[in-house]
């Protein structure tokens, strides 16, 4: 019974190639095999007929013209992964259209360079005053702050001297000045601190973050 | 049962009950473990391991068992990733069948339509 199905069953698959029908074959062999021979009869009543294997492996191998319901599928799978790789590929492509475009923005930028060199150097300029004027703004602070500490210690001295040399009115007037003069003095070292250590690196900062910022751009549409 | 079986389903099923066995597994055993979980003709399977054989997401072999030659089919690397888009997608897709069909998510929606109504 076995053998005549599996017979049939060649028979009816002449037409595929010879790899196809032993390969088919030799899983419906082993089907049969590993069922044992109690179950044979079952398996012959599933399967029906010769007739209706050999349909199923000629409509997987699209041989039957139908186009089975599994070809179906199959070529879905391969349409979604063919997409899959054209979007891959499409990233790669425009990856490449930036490139050509940089070429020609090199081009551009040697062309226009009398331009955008003035602007550049437009730019250095107001920076480097900016940066000279910080410079100075704090020299002058730290020169005020000194002498004023200077000048408030010199006053209390000549003051105390005066004291004890009949002026103790004019010494008292010149230590107070003195005294005044030396707590302006250290407030302006509060101020000398917060500069020094607060505004200034804000200000370098600003100004780096301000140098970079072209780059940055560059780079976020680089990506 | 009365909904139907797609053939990415069957493929994933099959990918799935071979890839339990590390060894391999044949066509009579994967037959039987299929139709544990969905009812399908026998030779709805040979189509679809040969496929998958063709597909690479399985390799055969022969191996002697009892005198005779026994074809395996186990489980490749190509297959395992295969399996895997196959139990996300599944997970995704079972996922919203059953909130649709939920009581809940019945009840849910209801009163998200009135939320936008007011």
């Amino acid at each position: 019974m076995k053998e005549e199905f599996l017979r049939e069953l060649e028979g009816l698959l002449s037409g595929i190639s010879e790899e196809e029908r032993a390969d088919a074959l030799a899983f419906y062999r082993s089907y049969f095999e590993d069922a044992g021979e109690e179950n044979e009869a079952l398996i012959l009543a599933e399967l029906e007929s010769p007739q209706k294997v050999a349909e199923s492996i000629l409509k997987n191998l699209g041989i039957d013209g139908s186009n089975g319901y599994y070809n179906t599928y199959a070529d879905r799978d391969a349409a979604y992964y063919k997409n899959l790789n054209e979007t891959v590929q499409g990233v790669g492509g425009e990856k490449k259209r930036e490139g050509d475009g940089s070429g020609l923005g090199i081009v551009i930028a040697i062309i226009t360079a009398p331009v955008w060199l003035t602007i550049l150097l437009v730019i250095l300029s107001v920076l480097l005053a900016v940066v000279a004027a910080l410079f100075g703004v704090t020299v002058t602070i730290v020169a005020v702050t000194a002498s004023l500490i200077f000048v408030g210690i010199l006053l209390c001295g000549v003051g105390f001297g005066l004291l004890f040399e009949g002026g103790l009115a004019v010494g008292i007037g010149l230590i107070g000045g003195g005294l005044l003069t030396l707590a302006f003095g250290l407030l302006a070292v509060i101020l000398v601190v917060w500069v020094t250590g607060v505004f200034l690196p804000w200000a370098f900062r600003g100004i780096v973050r301000l140098c970079r910022k072209p780059f940055a751009n560059r780079k976020e549409r680089m990506v | 049962m009365v909904f139907n079986t797609g053939a990415a389903l069957l493929d994933a099923i099959v990918l799935a009950v071979v890839s339990k066995e590390d060894e391999g597994t044949y066509g009579y055993k994967i037959t039987q473990d299929v139709r544990r979980a969905i009812d399908v003709s026998e030779s709805t399977l040979y189509p679809v391991l040969r496929r998958l054989q063709k597909d690479q997401c399985l390799i055969v072999y022969d191996r002697e068992c009892g005198g005779r030659n026994r074809r395996y089919y186990r489980i490749t690397e190509t297959g395992e990733q295969k399996l895997i888009l196959y139990r996300r997608e599944w997970a995704e897709y079972s996922t919203k069948i059953s909130e649709l069909f939920s009581e809940e998510a019945k009840s849910a929606s209801a009163e998200w339509d009135g939320g936008v109504k007011e």
